[in-house]
């Protein structure tokens, strides 16, 4: 077994040390039909060892696609990574060649999916699917391997892993999947864990299982998290630092606490009010009571208007807006947003 | 509102089942077709075995004295016009059907596998021209198919199984391919990936076992199709050669000459062909039925 590592050092004063992962200027395309999708757009980021970082987003905006470049899984044709640098612990992922990229993925870098129903191969036992992926980065042997099989299922907290190494993905619940998922994702110990909506497919009572479950992980060990979610609730539970995604660029950046309290994109607000407040419907006025959602959709990510993305949809919009893109600048300590209104958006979300 | 009786319904759903041999009794009684079918293989499969165990006389002695010999005691199914016991004849017959029906299949499905993996998983201009190749193969029903492989081979046992085996490679080639484009695109595939798996271990670890249910339902609906046209093959005189029995020539050769003197010639090896097909196919219904994942609970 890895050695445990202390849970202070997980979190936030150590950790700033010096980053796991660098993402620099990460720009992924798809070469359609209807043209040139630029799905990911010039997105820089760093992750700190221990941290989770989120990433939120409506569909469509390049989370998920996102995720896919940094394990280089994105599908070509039609997509391709066109630029950028991923570099994890100093080394350029993007300029590996495949077997080099093969032995990084499942061992420095791992990924969770949305889907635990059909993440796992159905004919065979989830005992061999985690040995399988111990064995391929030469982890340990089979005898070894089943060990830490067994190791990883009861760290994941499934209970009598003796007899649940034995069955096969259709005799679990959708949350013992998504367990078993996780322990064969963080079987080899990897550096950074991509989570891809972990819990979107789970009902709520297991979602906060799971998210509990990744937390104490986490702490234990010391496993950097990137979690693509839609969710903001999770967001607010898990994370340290979020990223805002919008039509394939980012639109702000902030700790979890500043980004509650003071958004300064007029989208990061907008997902903010879409969430359902019970009590603000229970006894708020007429207009709070009510969800707010942002009107219109996201654009065509082949037809993005000249200025904002987010201009067309947004209440603060001017006409430097729609002509120019705003600069992504840090507008507070720690707080960066693409946007030329931040001053005005004044006050906290959750009004 | 009629009272339900909850045991019974259970047990009609199987749950006691414990034992083994309970799990067969309740398969029995699900599918009892299938069971006819399954005891018709088994009788089958025995007599091959143990062929040289059960039968009486040898099969390849001739008898000037027994010659056309009608049934009786000695020769309970009579003997051919050499005097050859026609029960020996048949018994040992079993093993040539045996060998040639689970050989050619066999091969067939290996071959037809490895293809259709290929092709399905890798795509690209490899699966293009496969898939003409097919084509071509497919043009041709499988009999007409086998007789040209069968008459460019030459007559032997391992030619005969070649020349049965190539002309079911497009069936499963088809087959394995069109679950391997479905299953190429499953989230476990990704999440093989995702873990470091190379392309070639992804194909045959993880989409190669999920195609086998619908390789054994086409392989069991296959072998009686391949005993069908050795006995053909041999009837047309391009099986099996002389002096090994097999069905298909023992027809042939008293077909026309003495299907009025000496009908059990011809009733006799009819009977085991068609009782062999028949069985081959209420098994392969059932294990279709039992496999289909629809009627999984």
């Amino acid at each position: 077994m890895d050695p445990v590592l202390p849970s202070q050092s997980a979190t936030h004063a150590q950790a700033a040390a010096q980053p796991v992962l660098q993402v620099d200027d990460l720009q992924t395309y798809f070469y359609t039909r209807i043209g040139l999708v630029k799905a990911v757009d010039g997105v820089s980021f760093s992750l700190r060892r221990g941290e989770t970082l989120a990433i939120v987003g409506e569909s469509g905006c390049g989370k998920s696609v996102t995720a896919l470049s940094l394990m280089r899984l994105v599908a070509d044709p039609p997509g391709r990574i066109v630029g950028g640098a991923v570099r994890l612990d100093g080394i350029d992922l993007l300029g590996l060649d495949a077997t080099a990229m093969r032995r990084v993925r499942g061992k420095e870098i791992s990924m969770i999916f949305q889907e635990p129903m059909t993440s796992l191969n159905p004919v065979m036992t989830i005992g061999r699917q985690i040995s399988e992926a111990l064995m391929l980065h030469g982890a340990a042997l089979r005898k070894r391997a089943r060990a830490r099989t067994l190791e990883m299922l009861q760290l994941v907290g499934i209970p009598d892993p003796m007899e649940r190494v034995k069955e096969y993905p259709h005799q679990l619940s959708g949350g013992m999947r998504q367990r078993a998922m996780i322990a064969m994702a963080l079987a080899c110990n990897p550096k950074v864990l991509i989570a891809d909506e972990p819990t979107s497919a789970l009902d709520v009572t297991i979602q906060a299982q799971i998210l509990e479950l990744m937390a104490s992980l986490r702490h234990k060990l010391g496993t950097a998290m990137i979690l693509i979610t839609h969710d903001l609730g999770v967001v607010a539970e898990t994370a340290d630092r979020v990223i805002v995604m919008y039509a394939g660029r980012k639109v702000e950046e902030a700790t979890v606490e500043e980004l509650f309290a003071q958004p300064l994109h007029p989208y990061t607000r907008g997902l903010m009010r879409s969430i359902p407040r019970l009590a603000l419907m229970r006894h708020g006025t007429a207009s709070a009571g009510r969800l707010q959602e942002i009107p219109g959709t996201v654009p065509a990510l082949s037809a993005l208007p000249a200025g904002c993305a987010f201009a067309p949809r947004c209440a603060f919009a001017s006409d430097i807006c729609r002509r120019e893109y705003p600069r992504y600048e840090e507008k507070r300590a720690g707080h960066r947003a693409a946007c030329w209104h931040s001053d005005r958006l004044g006050g906290a979300a959750h009004g | 509102m009629a009272v339900i009786d909850h045991k019974a319904e259970l047990s009609r759903a199987g749950a006691n089942v414990r034992s083994r041999a309970g799990a067969v009794i309740f398969f029995a009684r699900r599918y009892p077709l299938g069971a006819i079918g399954a005891l018709i293989m088994l009788a089958f499969v025995t007599t091959a075995v143990f062929a040289d165990v059960i039968a009486t006389f040898d099969p390849l002695t001739t008898n000037a004295r027994a010659s056309l010999a009608p049934p009786s005691d000695t020769h309970p199914l009579g003997a051919d016009f050499m005097g050859r016991d026609m029960l020996a004849r048949i018994i040992y017959g079993a093993r040539i059907s045996l060998a040639v029906g689970v050989g050619a299949t066999l091969l067939g499905c290996l071959i037809g596998t490895a293809v259709g993996l290929m092709s399905g998983f890798f795509g690209g201009w490899v699966d293009l021209i496969v898939q003409r190749l097919m084509d071509i193969m497919q043009a041709l029903p499988l009999l007409v198919m086998a007789l040209v492989m069968a008459a460019s081979l030459g007559p032997s046992l391992g030619n005969t199984i070649i020349a049965i085996a190539i002309p079911l490679v497009p069936n499963v080639a088809r087959i394995i391919r069109s679950n391997t484009l479905a299953l190429r695109e499953m989230p476990f595939v990704e999440a093989a990936r995702a873990v470091g798996m190379s392309e070639t271990r992804i194909a045959f670890t993880h989409v190669l076992p999920n195609t086998m249910a619908p390789l054994i339902v086409l392989a069991t609906a296959q072998l009686g199709a391949a005993i069908l046209v050795e006995s053909a093959l041999a009837f047309l005189g391009l099986g099996v050669p002389e002096p090994h029995p097999s069905w298909g020539r023992m027809l042939s050769e008293s077909a026309a000459e003495y299907v009025r003197t000496a009908p059990w010639l011809v009733i006799f090896p009819g009977v085991a062909i068609s009782a062999v097909v028949f069985g081959t196919n209420l098994l392969g219904d059932a294990v279709r039925d039992m496999l289909d994942p629809r009627q999984r609970f």
